[in-house]
């Protein structure tokens, strides 16, 4: 098939690399993905983009589902902290665990250190890169062909490249705009939340500078933005306003919260099977700053002095920036010894298992983009308790109860009701399995898709 | 042929900033008409270009000090005292002039003490005085003491503005500008004010200079503006450009020539969007009369983010000279009215209508002057500008000659 047949170049780049199962961001490439697939579209290409050549290459179908397949078998099953072969996502992890040992001050000026010889580090690394493709191609010539893995791609013009992942990493959005000036394409892209500008206290090092710079430079190539809540299309929409950039179009994209794994729900993994045995809250999330486990932390600490009986809450989610002081706490504090627990790297099923079996969860964000978790507990049939930041409210709606993600002790008084009532929250949860109606991940693919076509037909200005 | 004593608070050997330049430009025009003209400088000689008649205004003397205090930023005020107070300095500077001058013109009003007391005494008696003024002083001093939180800036303005009524009084004819200036200054004085604009000198066109140029500058049209470190110029581009450059596309960058450009990065105000900043952003620092002509001609735009001073901008008389799209707010038109109206000029307010119009301007085609425009431009240069000065001594000088007949 020519590159003239395709309407829209769909950008896996995200996927490509990824190497954990899909959460957050990262799901919504793949599900998007997963549709695509099934639907056989026709006119649908996939590519990849490669930020140290700046120049985009195709990804075949077939490469695309290996992937895909390979993510979903990451997980709890495999035990794998890392995956062996990616030694630069290797070195990353050994690097933040040794950080993670440093006393919390060191450690931030070490991390500031390593951030700021990054760059340099990049440019070291991108000369070899560049160094080995010229290498490549003078071998390729003297071969006569340019392997297939890596086979450039130019969009059509008024063809749509659409991009939905950890864009901020792998693309020079200053480099598709001028790229798309020369070619006449048109961008769909995503905003996830603006939080890194907002509130860059919570991220790692001072990358708020930077992530405006990323978005003025996305929204200047963008002929559409689709945003995950009205919060998150508000907050761009006036981050955009203050930069001076100007907006194409900012539209709403309503996201799935259906993870249920097609077979149904499967056996658990040892691990899980574990946690089963015993009473849970479950809260899913990266264990980041963010993500506030703190604050459950302390309402947990609270209520076992005062000697209230605890379900065992168990976070799940990877391991992220800011909370080596938390890890530190959980592990020393005797209050909360054997209540709380942590698992990393749980695959779909595993999850479908623990939402099933957990009594309810529980979501004390400080602030996100949307909330994929609140809305996958509802489609579980599960009662959450969540923070009444941001986009929240927008995905919980009436089915949640909310609260300040700073009150402890009004989360303590909470957590110590719904523990005292197993009755109202089974009731609860017994209202939210019988009439909520989880919004379906295929519906969020089919809308993206229908965006991008509706791009692909408009004229320009007409966005 | 008449002897012209200038007096000036800087140098005009190498003429960099708009004052030396109306200076050097002052001396030629003079000379021009056949006057033999005596430039006599005092200023603090860290600064470049040591003239045959430049004197130091030492750092470490205490007429420095306004009323016993250390005061940032106003050197050229305290240098008038001391050129007239300090008796060692005054005889030196008198002792300096050469012959019996028939003209002393004295640029901006801070060395009028020094002439006040030539006056009281009776030295140099018969001299024409010529008050050049460049702006009306206090209130652009206030709005820059202001800015820098100097607390005495109310009292100093003050003084200021004494001393500019003083040096409208005691002179025989004064120059302004602009009509607006000639208007403030025309209430303090007993004949009208001889409007004197600022003018430009034209530049080549040398294509070699330009081929250097064009792999250093931005491949996609661009903005262009051309300032010194001159505070006002600092502050008038973050009001009109605001915190963010942003409203620039990724592939555009606004240039910026001369020594204001050092003075950005570095300035708390573009500190918020640091790195998108420095993305839209080329500082091209001071270059030499070649390169500015190349990079002007070369410029797409030419940005006036002007927003106080009371003078006409000798940058604004050069970007309307240029043949392109120019973009400045109403301050920086200030005695260009007569050009408001020729083709690719255009008046925006500071902040988003400056930002979008500048958005739109480098979405135009170049600029392709008709024969008039090219007309009115040349009336922009030093020769017709300064015409009305020269003629206006001369007459002086004549009347007074034909008194004493």
């Amino acid at each position: 098939m020519s590159n003239d047949s395709i309407l829209l170049w769909v950008d896996v780049t995200t996927l490509m690399h990824w190497q954990r199962p899909a959460v957050g961001i990262v799901r919504v490439e793949q599900q998007f993905c997963l549709w695509l697939l099934a639907e056989q579209l026709p006119d649908v290409g996939f590519c990849g983009y490669d930020k140290s050549s700046r120049s985009f290459y195709a990804v075949s179908r077939e490469q695309l589902q290996a992937q895909l397949d390979r993510i979903q078998a990451i997980g709890t099953r495999q035990n794998e902290a890392v995956p062996s072969g990616d030694w630069k996502l290797h070195l990353k992890h050994r690097l933040k665990q040794a950080i993670g040992y440093l006393p919390p001050a060191l450690g931030v000026r070490v991390f500031n250190l390593l951030q700021r010889l990054r760059p340099h580090a990049g440019r070291l690394w991108r000369g070899l890169v560049v160094a080995r493709g010229r290498l490549a191609a003078a071998r390729r010539k003297e071969e006569g062909g340019v392997p297939r893995a890596f086979t450039p791609v130019q969009f059509a013009p008024g063809s749509v490249y659409v991009s939905m992942g950890l864009d901020w990493d792998y693309k020079d959005m200053a480099d598709i705009y001028r790229q798309k000036q020369e070619r006449g394409f048109k961008c769909l892209f995503f905003c996830y939340d603006i939080i890194p500008v907002l509130m860059p206290q919570l991220c790692v090092a001072d990358v708020s500078r930077q992530f405006a710079h990323y978005f003025a430079d996305l929204a200047w190539a963008a002929d559409r933005i689709l945003c995950i809540s009205d919060a998150s299309r508000r907050d761009l929409l006036q981050l955009l306003d203050t930069l001076g950039v100007p907006c194409a179009s900012a539209e709403r994209v309503h996201l799935g919260g259906d993870i249920l794994p097609e077979g149904g729900l499967q056996a658990p993994s040892p691990t899980v099977e574990k946690v089963l045995a015993e009473p849970f809250i479950l809260f899913v999330s990266t264990i980041e700053r963010r993500k506030n486990h703190e604050t459950l932390y302390r309402a947990y600490s609270r209520l076992a002095r005062q000697g209230v009986a605890l379900p065992r809450l168990v976070f799940v989610g990877m391991s992220g920036w800011g909370v080596q002081e938390l890890f530190s706490d959980l592990r020393l504090d005797p209050m909360v010894a054997g209540k709380i627990e942590l698992l990393h790297h749980v695959d779909d099923a595993d999850l479908a298992v623990l939402y099933q079996h957990a009594q309810f969860t529980v979501y004390p964000s400080l602030y996100e983009g949307w909330g994929l978790p609140v809305a996958e507990s509802l489609a579980f049939g599960k009662y959450c308790l969540a923070s009444n930041a941001a986009s929240l409210p927008e995905v919980g709606g009436d089915w949640v109860d909310y609260l300040d993600p700073w009150d402890v002790p009004g989360w303590a008084e909470r957590l110590q009701f719904l523990f005292a009532h197993p009755e109202w929250v089974a009731e609860r949860n017994a209202r939210i399995a019988r009439e909520y109606r989880a919004h379906p991940w295929r519906e969020t693919a089919r809308e993206i898709y229908e965006q991008a076509r509706a791009l692909a037909s408009s004229s320009p200005g007409q966005n | 042929m008449k002897k012209v004593l200038i007096l000036a608070s800087y140098s005009c050997v190498t003429p960099l900033h708009g004052g030396q330049i109306r200076l050097s430009e002052i001396i030629k025009s003079y000379q021009a008409a056949g006057h033999a003209v005596q430039s006599l400088n005092l200023y603090s000689m860290m600064s470049v270009g040591r003239g045959s008649h430049d004197f130091n205004y030492p750092l470490d003397t205490p007429w420095r000090l306004w009323q016993g205090r250390s005061v940032p930023l106003i050197e050229d005020l305290t240098s008038g005292r001391y050129a007239a107070g300090d008796e060692e300095a005054y005889a030196r500077l008198t002792r300096a002039v050469e012959g019996v001058p028939d003209v002393i013109q004295v640029e901006q009003p801070w060395l009028f003490p020094l002439v006040a007391r030539w006056r009281r005494e009776g030295v140099f008696p018969g001299a024409t005085i010529v008050y050049s003024s460049h702006n009306v002083e206090a209130p652009l001093k206030l709005a820059i003491l202001r800015q820098y939180g100097i607390p005495e800036a109310e009292q100093i303005a003050a003084e200021i503005d004494a001393l500019e009524r003083q040096a409208c009084e005691l002179a025989d004819v004064v120059l302004a500008v602009s009509r607006s200036d000639c208007q403030v200054l025309g209430a303090w004085c007993r004949q009208p004010v001889v409007l004197a604009a600022n003018g430009i000198a034209a530049w080549p066109r040398v294509e070699r200079d330009m081929a250097a140029w064009r792999g250093r500058l931005p491949q996609q049209p661009f903005p262009l503006f051309v300032g010194s470190a001159h505070p006002p110029n600092i502050s008038g581009f973050f009001e009109v450009f605001g915190e963010s450059l942003g409203f620039l596309p990724p592939d555009t960058r606004l240039c910026v020539l001369g020594s204001v450009g050092a003075h950005l990065p570095e300035n708390p105000r573009m500190q918020r969007w640091l790195p998108l900043n420095l993305s839209r952003l080329q500082v091209l620092g001071v270059v030499d009369e070649a390169g500015l002509a190349a990079v002007k001609n070369l410029a797409h735009v030419i940005v006036l983010p002007i927003t106080e001073g009371g003078g006409s901008n000798i940058k604004t008389a050069e970007a309307l000279y240029s043949g392109k799209h120019v973009l400045g707010t109403p301050v920086s038109f200030r005695g260009f009215d007569a050009y408001l109206g020729m083709p690719g000029v255009h008046v925006a307010e500071p902040g988003r209508p400056f930002r979008e119009k500048l958005r739109e301007l480098l979405q135009a085609p170049p600029l392709a002057p008709a024969a008039p425009d090219l007309e009115l431009r040349q009336s922009l240069l030093w020769r017709h500008t300064l015409a009305p000065m020269v003629s206006a001594v001369d007459q002086h000088l004549q009347s007074r000659s034909n008194h004493v007949q």
